[in-house]
């Protein structure tokens, strides 16, 4: 409850200082450089083996700035959960919690070289770097770019892109300074991060990483991680997918996962040919997930997506699979997500 | 049963409109233009900054580029060939650099406009005709169909 009403404070006082006309000032000052957006989420779902459970996901502020200078500025702030209801417990707050999931500072050393220091999305996955709700088809996320590496990682890291063709290779090398000081329970824990990911934006965007990282738990284990992300376009069919595999100090299997996914425009099939179908999407993916003596599980999922503006998606879907996946619940899920 | 000279006389008059009738459908040159002569663009590097991943210039200012808006005709046509895709197929990736903090470029809705913020803001990058550029902004590079060159062209002809 305490942290719902610093939420609503520290975002009355951001309105107030940022939402200020715009004025033509050939003197801007330092204040100009703020922009303030963020997304937000909320959805039901239907689970086959639990009771039915609803909730604002999350509300989320992207605060940045920049001035005229090389620095710059970024941070993320979520309001997890903020209400939830399900059979059992009605309407509850009990698990809204504030995480700050982003935090750092950018500086420009050259054209081609920019250094950040802070807390970042570890770049090591293209869903984990893109995963706000509004910007991925599905409601639930890829088990494998959640359990087999560390999704935030504390630290430094240098980055920058150099032009190709139409488009951009990028690169960024980063380690970890700084443990998580508050701990997750219900998130797996690393340490010891550093890696590497190269990738090409073009016709299709095409990314290649290395990752080193030490698993806490039952063995604290050191693994190595290699991870391939693609997504192109086919027909107007959108495809992605994902491929990690971990090897562990004795460079054997440390565990893998993997995802496939397709995004078909409705009105683009020749037996849907509506208006009322404009936007429409029919989502298909499948997922594999194996951790180390936890024995191979997979996902499937079924869904339609209606983007009801570019920055708004209306999500329903079905999902089946293993049993035993607490983080991937099987059923029906329908959300909305949108940026503001 | 026309003559002889009106046959010609109607090749000749073919002959003529034909060149025009051609440079009407070519699309225009576009001219990229700064604010300044100290900044300098590689010609490979204009898609990095309309991408939004190259964010300062050499000398550590911010760029600061504009676009016109995404119907206008000569904004489709620096998308295509620079970018390699049309504005409304880009939306998916300024929704991602969005959630990065990162926002597109800014956008106006005239190549008047265009002049204007080019010539008074320090840093910026812009792009017109290349018939409209007068002595407010310099021109850097050139965009001729396909081909980008940073030599004016030398048969430019405006109306």
């Amino acid at each position: 409850m305490r942290n719902c009403f610093v939420f609503i404070f520290i975002s009355l006082v951001l309105s107030t200082v940022l939402c200020k006309p715009v004025l033509a000032d050939e003197n801007p000052s330092w204040l100009d450089g703020f922009q303030l957006g963020g997304y937000s989420s909320a959805g039901i779902t239907l689970h086959r083996d639990q009771e039915a459970e609803a909730a604002i996901n999350e509300v989320s502020l992207l605060l940045s700035w920049s001035g005229e200078g090389r620095l710059s500025f970024f941070s993320e702030l979520e309001l997890e959960r903020p209400l939830a209801w399900n059979d059992d417990t009605k309407f509850s707050r009990k698990e809204g919690h504030l995480d700050l999931e982003r935090f750092y500072f950018d500086y420009n050393l050259s054209e081609k070289i920019n250094f950040r220091a802070g807390r970042f999305l570890t770049p090591n996955s293209r869903w984990n770097l893109l995963h706000a709700p509004p910007l991925v088809w599905t409601t639930s996320r890829p088990l494998a770019t959640t359990q087999l590496f560390p999704t935030a990682t504390n630290g430094m890291m240098l980055h920058g892109a150099i032009p190709f063709k139409n488009s951009a290779f990028e690169y960024k090398v980063f380690g970890e300074l700084l443990e998580d000081q508050e701990q997750d329970d219900e998130e797996r824990q690393f340490e010891h991060v550093r890696g590497l990911r190269l990738s090409v934006k073009n016709q299709s965007d095409i990314g290649i990483s290395l990752l080193s990282f030490r698993e806490k738990g039952l063995n604290d284990t050191s693994y190595r991680m290699l991870g391939l992300d693609v997504v192109t376009t086919f027909k107007n069919v959108e495809i992605s997918a994902e491929a990690f595999q971990r090897f562990n100090t004795n460079n054997r299997d440390g565990g893998s996962g993997a995802y496939l996914q397709t995004a078909v425009p409705l009105n683009g099939l020749g037996f849907f040919n509506s208006s009322a179908l404009q936007d429409w999407y029919w989502i298909t993916r499948l997922e594999t997930l194996q951790r180390p003596d936890e024995g191979a599980k997979g996902r499937w999922l079924v869904g339609a997506t209606w983007r009801v503006k570019p920055t708004q998606l209306l999500k329903l879907e079905f999902t089946g699979g293993s049993e035993g996946l607490p983080e991937s619940p099987r059923g029906f899920s329908a959300s909305f997500a949108l940026f503001f | 049963m026309p003559s002889l000279m009106q046959k010609l006389w109607v090749l000749g008059l073919l002959g003529c409109l034909l060149p025009l009738a051609q440079a009407e459908s070519s699309p225009p040159v576009i001219a990229v233009i700064v604010h300044s002569d100290e900044l300098k663009v590689a010609t490979n590097e204009l898609s990095l900054i309309y991408w939004r991943k190259q964010l300062y210039w050499p000398k550590g200012q911010r760029i600061k580029p504009v676009n016109l808006r995404s119907e206008h005709p000569l904004r489709q046509q620096f998308s295509q060939t620079i970018l390699g895709s049309l504005p409304k197929k880009q939306i998916d990736y300024w929704n991602g650099q969005y959630f990065n903090g990162i926002l597109p470029p800014y956008s106006v809705n005239s190549e008047e406009a265009v002049l204007r913020y080019v010539a008074q803001t320090s840093g910026a990058i812009g792009y017109v005709d290349a018939c409209h550029v007068d002595s407010r902004v310099k021109a850097i590079i050139w965009i001729e169909q396909d081909q980008i060159s940073t030599a004016a062209p030398e048969n430019l002809r405006c109306p």
